[in-house]
């Protein structure tokens, strides 16, 4: 899966491009393993991501509570309808 | 229309009762003239004998008053010759004469018999015709003497002194005569002269036909009278009432709609046939109507059920037998003889369902039978619109409902197999439960529903459940449960049970069940029809076999993409399929994976079986854990609940089976 990450001061901005599933879901994980630890905020744009199953969300959770703070961003409908399936739309912060 | 005289009938002359008494009236008379001309001529001859007699002594009478008064007692006749010149000797013709015409003699003489020569000695002769009388007198007067040779018997008789009289008969030249001849005895008994009186045969004959005929007339008259007067009292009130008789009972059948009583007004034997008739009649017309009444019936009940049966053998077939590779499908339906209504059918739905339908109709005859073929008529139309069991069974209620005058009703069960997954759905509307063959064989606890065509929105409920190859169901009537034997009892669910222990497939089992009720029941014959029909799921064809990799997720989203082609639901179909595939992956332990999905209208099907242990995923998910304890893998099950329609998990020999159906609808079912 193709991941871009934009770093500007503590936030770093993730993109995941594709299929968010469990075989891609750890390259996510270690996409926020190789940031500095200086990095405190997180913001995962979803604009180009297409699909996300349990895997994934299990890792944005990971993310979640790692981080400072975590904002998702630019989610599609259907995602949104997993997000809400799940709870998700409730503890995070989505825009 | 008058019917045709029988032919026979036509030719054959009857002769009449009264002939008989003709010929016997004839006889009569011609006894009874026999009879009279007999007693006649005794009764004549008696009277010329006695008027001979008296005649005789009337002479006897006259001569001795003549003679005798003034002379020697002892003197006779043979006195000589003072006599001829006596006037009394002419007085003496005369008297005689005149005598033989008082007494209707013919002749009459007196004289005497000279036995000697055979000599005759008249004295005095007399006819009663003038003439011949002047004859006599001449020719046979005083003196004269006649030979005669032999001397007639009651001639000798008399001068012997017989007084009998003797009759005999001669002819000579004074015509036939019956004479008789007497004798007059002297005061010593000696026989002094003889007296001759003689009748003709011709005036004896006339006496006699005359005195038959005055005999005879009055009673022949008489008789005449009396039989012609019985004749017609016979004819009238005996020959012409048995005439009407005949001719009604010859006309029986065809005036028999309008058959009025025979009255003939007698008291007698003649009323007794009358009135026997009356009845006969009255009872046969009873007897026929009866008869006729009961012949149509049971010909109106026979045809029915010909007709019934007919029915039934044209729309249900009494053998089904197919065997395809993904399923076998065995039926047998019996009916009985009073045609019971019962049906199955089976067909298949596209190329993926088999559907199975079996029914039993309340009631026998034609009415039953036409209500069996809409109710299967309007199932299988239904199912072939593609809805689910129970929306066929409430659909069709609701159709009988609305048109069911004579409140018939139908017990069904429908279940539809899906042939690439082994999921059975099925319902009820009040009919038996089904034998299901899987781990064991058992009935299977359904929803009772209600049988068809009782109330509307009759609320049937799908059930589901997932077989596995070599597994399989069986439906049956009570014609089966319900069988009796010679003992009255019932074949019953426990028989069912044992019937088809051991049977591994759809023919099989049926045949065993049938060979079972079959012996159950022995001579007894049955009073519903025998229907089975079995099914067995053979083989899922496969779709795609994958190791227990995550890696080969891949071959699932390229199957999973190819049937729902763009259709947005593809993600979500994707979703379930990722999670259910990742969880078998990490938990199972399985070696193979295979992977069947498909679309069944308007829903996705999806279907993972393992060969790894025993693991429910359905069981471990528990959607109220906790958001941050959800990285333990609770939330894909989770999800996968959210977005499925409906979840079937199934262990069957050594494999884990996991059906998931998915709405086509874009609304999110469960939330």
């Amino acid at each position: 899966m193709k991941i871009e990450t934009t770093v500007s001061g503590q936030t770093a901005t993730i993109r995941p491009e594709g299929w968010l599933d469990t075989q891609t879901a750890p390259e996510l994980g270690q996409a926020v393993e190789a940031l500095d630890n200086n990095v405190t905020d997180i913001v995962l744009d979803f604009e180009k991501l297409e699909y996300i199953s349990s895997a994934g969300l299990r890792q944005i959770v990971a993310i979640y509570k790692k981080a400072h703070s975590l904002v998702i961003c630019h989610v599609s409908s259907e995602i949104m309808d997993v997000f809400k399936m799940t709870g998700f739309d409730k503890r995070l912060n989505i825009q | 229309m008058k019917q045709q005289e029988n032919p026979s009938s036509k030719k054959k002359k009857y002769g009449s009762f009264l002939t008989f008494f003709i010929v016997v009236f004839a006889l009569a008379i011609i006894i009874t003239s026999i009879a009279c001309f007999i007693i006649s001529t005794n009764t004549v001859m008696n009277d010329i004998k006695n008027n001979a007699s008296g005649t005789a002594y009337s002479v006897s009478g006259i001569i001795s008053d003549l003679y005798n008064a003034n002379e020697n007692q002892n003197s006779g006749l043979l006195q000589g010759s003072s006599f001829r010149e006596d006037q009394r000797m002419t007085r003496i013709s005369h008297l005689l004469h005149y005598l033989c015409k008082d007494m209707d003699l013919t002749y009459l003489y007196v004289f005497d018999v000279d036995e000697e020569n055979n000599n005759l000695l008249y004295y005095f002769t007399a006819a009663a015709d003038d003439e011949m009388n002047k004859k006599v007198s001449e020719e046979r007067g005083f003196g004269t003497v006649v030979n005669v040779d032999p001397l007639p018997q009651n001639i000798l008789n008399a001068y012997h002194g017989n007084t009998d009289g003797g009759l005999e008969q001669y002819s000579n030249q004074y015509g036939d005569v019956y004479s008789w001849v007497y004798p007059l005895l002297d005061t010593d008994g000696n026989v002094e002269y003889l007296v001759g009186a003689e009748f003709s045969a011709e005036s004896i004959q006339n006496k006699i036909i005359r005195n038959t005929l005055w005999f005879c007339l009055p009673i022949v008259i008489i008789l005449i009278v009396v039989f012609t007067v019985m004749m017609l009292i016979i004819r009238g009130k005996l020959l012409k009432p048995l005439k009407k008789v005949s001719k009604k009972m010859r006309h029986f059948i065809e005036d028999k709609d309008t058959a009025q009583p025979l009255t003939l007004q007698a008291n007698n034997e003649v009323g007794m046939i009358a009135d026997s008739f009356n009845k006969m009649q009255s009872d046969i017309n009873a007897y026929l109507s009866e008869i006729s009444t009961l012949t149509t019936r049971q010909v109106q009940h026979q045809t029915q059920m010909e007709i019934a049966q007919r029915i039934q053998y044209g729309i249900v077939p009494a053998k089904t037998d197919l065997s395809e590779r993904a399923y076998q499908v065995y039926a047998i339906e019996q009916p009985c003889k009073n045609v019971g209504g019962d049906f199955y059918d089976c067909f298949l739905r596209g190329e993926d369902e088999l559907c199975l339908v079996v029914g039993d109709v309340s009631g026998k005859g034609i009415t039953a039978a036409l209500f069996m073929v809409m109710t299967k008529t309007a199932v299988r139309e239904k199912l072939l619109g593609g809805l689910s069991p129970a929306e066929v069974l409430n659909k069709v209620n609701d159709e009988i409902c609305q048109a069911n005058p004579e409140g018939l009703f139908a017990t069904v069960f429908v279940a539809i197999l899906h042939l690439p997954t082994g999921q059975l759905t099925y319902a009820n509307a009040g009919h038996n439960l089904p034998l299901f063959f899987r781990e064991e064989i058992a009935l299977q606890q359904v929803d009772p529903g209600i049988p068809l065509g009782l109330f509307e929105e009759a609320g049937i409920i799908n059930a589901e459940v997932l077989l596995s190859p070599q597994e399989g169901i069986l439906l049956y009537t009570d014609g089966v449960t319900e069988a009796v034997n010679g003992a009255d009892r019932f074949f019953g669910d426990e028989r069912l049970l044992g019937a088809v222990k051991g049977a591994a497939d759809a023919k099989q089992a049926a045949e065993q069940l049938k060979k079972a009720v079959e012996a159950f029941c022995g001579e007894r014959e049955p009073f519903d029809d025998l229907t089975i029909i079995s099914a067995f799921y053979r083989e899922r064809v496969p779709q795609l076999q994958l190791e227990s990799n995550l890696a080969e997720f891949d071959k699932i989203k390229q199957e999973v993409m190819n049937m729902a082609g763009e259709a947005s639901i593809v993600k979500k179909l994707l979703l379930v399929c990722d999670e259910l595939f990742a969880n078998i992956v990490s938990y199972a332990q399985a070696d193979t994976i295979e992977f069947y999905c498909c679309k069944r209208k308007k829903d996705y099907v999806l279907m993972m079986i393992d060969n790894g242990q025993a693991f429910d995923p359905l069981k471990d998910a528990d959607a109220t854990k906790e958001f941050d304890d959800w990285d333990t893998g609770g939330m894909g099950l989770s999800l996968v609940k959210q977005l499925a329609k409906t979840l079937l998990y199934r262990r069957a020999g050594n494999r884990n089976c996991l059906l998931v159906t998915i709405s086509g609808d874009h609304e999110l079912p469960n939330q």
